[in-house]
């Protein structure tokens, strides 16, 4: 049995949907790929796992941890296997894992503050993607945030249908991060745009981060 | 009869599609592509509507959406614009404001009577006698409105899209397209939003013959539609301009709300009616209506036409449609100004049109409500009858100037022109083309590259400058089209039926300036906002004052420009609220939810009167085990080496004793000494604690704690984890018992005591447990990540169903934690409770060397005037007490009730007041129920269930 389960699970109750587990987490998957030249999509990525990193150290304790220098509030600092790491508040470093099953444990597993004065505490959220030829269009009916104005390998601050987000955007693509509270009823709130433009709604595909390319 | 054109170059009808209406119950057929207006024209329809007061026989006007003169609706939905609505196949359509239909409406009789109805008659009629004024009321009420809401109808809403752009133009006119043309080569995001089907503007229909023209509107769409950062919206008015460049721009799918970093206002003018006689009868129309109707629709207005001319253009646009197939009768030229059209009066004459200067028009001739001749005093002095079934009049024009005026523009009336123009406008916003005074077609489009530019070079583009171009030294406009006649039916205002004699009269009676004459009189204030009387209004006043007219102003032109769909306005509802990560669960447990803040919380579990439900759940509590989700607490994470100093400064208790893997209750005051929120502190190194707070004040407790930090330069980290960590409680006698059956670490009292905190594995998960009794029995406060929650709630539940788990809800806590005297932040304290007066003084440390209101509560410890205290009335088991009830003395109020419930474990009423220190030692309460019936009760100590503490101490 699994230990956790997806808070975006029952978004998923009224579809066919295959079950499976994924990071440890029940969600549902897909084993396709969305076609995001020509078709709208959404789909639940909270399996990914993800952690926060804090402390006065914990900027000094990531940059030994990874390869290079980490950037300034909000910039990603992308990693081999697709995660990226960023600062959300001063001293709060959100770690999030490739999306590949595969590398879990060569990213937030290694995390271990040990002796540091760093606390690493499980960053349980509700997140999924949202992409497709008109995805841009759908949002601006949902956020009063210019989506333009959004940068790649940036998360950003925003809201959409009067929830509080991160997002992290993408080619024809958006990465939406919110707490598990709200998930439910933001994941359906965006579903029914993108169904109602004629999209779909898919299960977790783990190799969508080779979709996910920086405009 | 048809008065279809053949084809035109520019029509917008698709003459395969052939779509069929009704219209007051008969069928009409139109093209796709036509507006109902034109497709009932077209088939000879010539009343389409009744007027608003006297209900007299009304067409079109503008064609355009500028006047509000037909106005229909359906079953299901009301003021429908018949100008500028596609008609739908099988619906049927009818006119409002009408007893009886249209053709046969019953209410034509207040036209007889028009006289006894002069402007503001409602004011000075109906008073006296008083007690007839609700009859008057109810009459008026009935026979007033513009169409009937049926409220049977499902109600609808449309999603407010946000836009953003560097530059949005209005109006894609001449003026407009050359400016979006202008941006679209510089880069700039822009769009370029219309009100009608297509753009063009007047290219489409006035300039459609000019081939220079036509080069620049085929050359211009086909540039916008390549540039990546121009986008067109068709189909979208302005419908206002509100603070920090945010249009609201009205389409078919609702409101796109246009943030803007600049403005074009390209709106052009709106064509004005001339006032005399019988000027609102079906066939009198705006020119502009003609060449929309001829050239859009290709529908003939009326078989025979007058062009009443006032403006040198009239004659150009008169022979235009000639060309395609309008008979014109004559031209009437109204110029007051001797041979100022002498070349187009010329050329109107070679081209075979009669042309009649005139000094005034006496008035239109009506049969059965319809137009069949004008007569009018020649520049001779001669009266002479034209019979014609159209007046089409051109006499002059008043800038569509909202948007800018909004913006902040002023306005100036400049003779030359006889019209009013923006002036002082602010940087960053723009006026192009006829709006701004410029008439000839070439300079409108270099006033929209103009405007273009200059919008471009505030936005930081390095461009060359482009001069405006000149405006024309001659009018456009007639200084003053009205011909006043002694029987009046001069219409200055069709939406609300204002006669010119009306103007007079308020005049008169001394609303003599134009702001007081609109709300008297109520010109301007119909459906159509004054587009195509105000201007006239403006004039009217400006005569009676002896003034020119731009002496006289003109009113506020605020949002909207247009009516907005109350659908639209209200966008998309968002109805968004928290789901606990046991959410699933409860419902699975049948769960009564309710809303708590943004919440959605278990009140109680499973069918059956409140009270029952909440004695089976409190009876689990009490003799077995309960468990209930308090993931609506705040949770909130401090790391760092200035921990203690933070928390000692935001609340009252000194940490410095608090062990590590220890807890304790903690409380907030605010400045001024007064209760804020409570929660529990758990320490599990000196720089690693962890606090719960109140539900609702999780937000605020956290912004508090980052607003301490950044005061006292303290080196912490302050998580809020309130919705990634979902936290629950087992409490009641068998609670160990079900908890060991899921973990292999320690639960005895040794290892984990009273107010301890431990990270444990439950059911493979790591969670933090805290031995609390908010309830008042043995129990254990559990929180661990939101997504692996209910894997540890549903262990517990399968472990517990031997020993009689139940879920309870915040009902039944509510209970037991009164029984316990434990009090709730916001129901046992207000606005102004000091710690003191709830019996938390112990908790107050007042030698520390600062924090949080402690000068407030060393005064407030010496001046306590209430005090919480428990009271009980063993006599009754019905609860008539409610929350807030008053304890009284005589007249006297020493108190309300803050808490109060029936207590199983008392048997009686029990509950907790806020009354008078003075009165604190009474053994004897009197308290006024919701009825106004006394009831007594006795002050007793609290708690009211185990005093000594034996059941959560239980080893």
């Amino acid at each position: 049995m699994s230990i956790k389960i997806s808070p975006l699970l029952e978004c998923y109750a009224e579809s066919n949907a295959k079950l499976g587990e994924v990071f440890g987490m029940k969600t549902v998957i897909s084993e396709v790929l969305p076609r995001i030249d020509t078709q709208d999509f959404i789909m639940d990525l909270s399996p990914v796992p993800k952690c926060l990193v804090v402390g006065g150290e914990s900027r000094q304790w990531i940059t030994e941890q990874i390869d290079g220098e980490l950037g300034g509030l909000f910039d990603c600092h992308l990693q081999k296997n697709g995660g990226f790491i960023s600062e959300i508040i001063r001293d709060q470093f959100l770690a999030v894992n490739g999306t590949n099953e595969a590398t879990w444990t060569s990213f937030t597993e290694n995390f271990h503050a040990s002796g540091s004065k760093t606390l690493i505490l499980p960053y349980d959220c509700a997140e999924f993607i949202v992409g497709g030829p008109n995805i841009w269009n759908l949002l601006y009916a949902l956020t009063s945030f210019d989506l333009d104005s959004l940068k790649p390998n940036q998360l950003s601050p925003m809201r959409i249908a009067t929830v509080d987000v991160y997002v992290l955007p993408y080619k024809n693509m958006l990465r939406v991060f919110c707490t598990p509270a709200d998930g439910y009823f933001l994941f359906n709130t965006v579903k029914a745009s993108v169904i109602s433009g004629g999209g779909v709604s898919m299960g977790f595909n783990p190799s969508i981060d080779s979709l996910c390319v920086s405009n | 009869m048809s008065r279809r054109l053949p084809p035109q170059h520019e029509e917008w009808i698709d003459r395969k599609v052939k779509i069929d209406f009704w219209f007051e119950g008969e069928k009409f057929s139109a093209y796709k592509g036509d507006v109902i207006s034109s497709a009932l024209i077209a088939s000879g329809q010539k009343i389409l509507a009744r007027s608003f007061k006297y209900h007299r026989a009304r067409s079109t006007v503008s064609m355009a959406n500028h006047d509000a003169n037909v106005i229909l609706e359906t079953l299901t939905q009301t003021n429908i614009r018949a100008d500028v609505t596609h008609p739908v196949e099988g619906v049927r359509y009818q006119a409002v404001n009408t007893f009886g239909g249209l053709k046969k409406d019953l209410a034509q009789i207040l036209n007889f009577f028009s006289a006894l109805l002069p402007v503001g008659f409602y004011y000075k009629a109906f008073y006296r006698p008083r007690f007839l004024f609700p009859l008057w009321e109810k009459l008026i009420r009935g026979m007033t409105g513009l169409g009937k809401v049926n409220s049977n109808t499902s109600s609808w809403r449309q999603a407010r899209k946000q836009l953003f752009c560097d530059v949005l133009v209005v109006g894609a006119g001449p003026s407009g397209i050359a400016a979006a043309e202008y941006l679209g080569r510089t880069g700039l995001k822009t769009i370029i939003a219309d009100e009608n089907d297509r753009v063009g503007g007047t290219l489409g229909y006035r300039h459609n013959t000019d081939q220079s023209a036509k080069q620049f509107k085929d050359a211009a769409i086909k540039n916008l539609a390549n540039f990546s950062s121009v986008s067109t919206l068709p189909m979208h008015y302005a419908a206002g301009l509100y603070e920090g460049g945010t249009v609201p721009i009205v389409g078919p799918d609702g409101i796109k709300e246009v943030h803007t970093k600049a403005l074009i206002v390209a709106t052009g003018s709106y064509e004005q009616p001339a006032v005399f006689r019988n000027n609102d009868a079906p066939g009198i129309i705006l020119l502009s209506a003609a060449e929309r109707l001829m050239n859009r629709y290709s529908v003939l207005p009326c078989e025979s036409a007058v062009i009443l001319a006032g403006n040198p253009e009239a004659y150009e646009r008169a022979k235009n449609l000639k060309n395609i197939g309008l008979r014109i009768v004559a031209i009437i030229d109204l110029s007051p100004v001797p041979k100022v059209h002498e070349k187009e009066i010329a050329d109107a004459r070679k081209a075979g049109i009669k042309v009649t200067k005139i000094t005034s028009i006496v008035e239109a001739s009506l049969r059965k409500g319809i137009l069949v001749s004008i007569t009018v005093i020649t520049e001779h002095n001669q009266t002479e009858k034209i019979s014609c079934d159209g007046i089409l009049m051109s006499v002059g024009w008043s800038p569509a100037s909202s948007l800018l005026v909004q913006a902040g523009a002023k306005l100036s009336y400049l003779t030359s022109l006889e019209q009013v123009i923006p002036d002082e406008i602010p940087s960053g916003t723009y006026a192009a083309g006829q709006v701004n005074g410029i008439h000839e077609f070439k300079s409108k489009i270099d006033d929209g590259v103009a405007a273009a530019n200059e919008a471009a070079r505030f936005l930081g583009c390095d461009l060359p400058i482009i001069s405006r171009p000149k405006r024309e030294d001659r009018a456009h406009s007639h200084p003053y089209p009205v011909s006043a006649h002694p029987k009046g039916k001069e219409f200055v205002d069709f939406d609300e039926d204002i006669q010119l004699n009306d103007l007079r009269t308020s005049w008169r009676e001394g609303f003599n300036s134009v702001e007081l004459m609109k709300r008297y009189s109520t010109i301007g204030m119909g459906p159509s906002q004054g587009k195509i009387s105000n201007m006239n209004g403006v004039r009217v006043l400006a005569d009676l004052n002896k003034k020119s007219p731009g002496a006289i102003g003109t009113t506020t032109p605020r949002p909207f420009t247009h009516p907005v769909a109350i659908g639209a306005l209200a966008g998309q509802r968002f109805r968004r609220y928290w789901r606990t990560p046991m959410h699933q669960c409860h419902q699975r447990m049948a769960a009564n939810f309710e809303e708590n803040g943004h919440w959605l919380r278990p009140m109680t579990y499973g069918a059956g009167s409140m009270q029952t439900l909440i004695e089976k759940e409190y009876a689990a509590v009490r003799d077995a085990v309960g468990i209930i989700d308090v993931s609506t607490l705040g949770k909130v994470e401090l790391f760092g080496p200035d921990c203690i100093k933070l928390l000692e400064y935001a609340y009252t208790c000194k940490f410095d004793k608090l062990r590590t893997a220890m807890t304790r209750y903690i409380f907030m005051v605010d400045g001024s000494g007064v209760l804020i929120d409570d929660g529990v502190a758990a320490r599990f190194s000196d720089d690693h604690f962890y606090i719960t707070t109140t539900s609702s004040n999780a937000h605020t407790v956290v912004k508090q704690l980052r607003l301490f930090s950044d005061l006292l330069n303290l080196d912490i980290a302050i998580v809020d984890r309130t919705r990634q960590v979902g936290a629950f409680n087992v409490a009641g006698p068998l609670s160990r018992e079900v908890l060991s059956k899921i973990t292999s670490q320690s639960l005895s009292e040794a290892d984990f005591p009273y107010l301890a905190v431990r990270e444990l594995q439950i059911a493979n998960v790591k969670a933090r447990v805290m031995r609390v009794g908010f309830v008042g029995e043995l129990g254990y406060e559990i929180h661990a990540s939101a997504n692996s929650a209910q894997t540890i709630w549903n262990a517990l539940i399968e472990a517990g169903k031997p020993l009689g788990i139940m879920p309870f809800g915040v009902e039944t806590q509510r209970l037991l934690r009164l029984e316990k005297g434990h009090i709730i932040l916001g129901q046992d304290t207000d606005g102004m409770t000091t710690p003191f007066e709830v019996n938390l003084g112990w908790g107050v440390n007042l030698k520390k060397e600062q924090s949080i209101g402690k000068n407030s509560l060393i005064h407030l410890k010496r001046q306590t005037k209430r005090q919480l205290v428990g009271f009980e009335c063993t006599n009754t088991r019905k609860l008539e007490i409610l929350e807030s009830n008053l304890i009284v003395e005589g007249d006297r109020i020493l108190g309300r009730v803050t808490s109060v419930s029936y207590s199983p474990h008392r048997k009686g009423i029990i509950g907790l007041a806020m009354i008078d220190s003075t009165d604190a030692s009474t053994e004897q309460i009197c308290i006024k129920d919701s009825q106004g019936n006394l009831i007594d009760a006795q002050i007793v100590s609290t708690p009211f269930y185990d005093p000594e503490n034996l059941r959560q101490l239980t080893s």
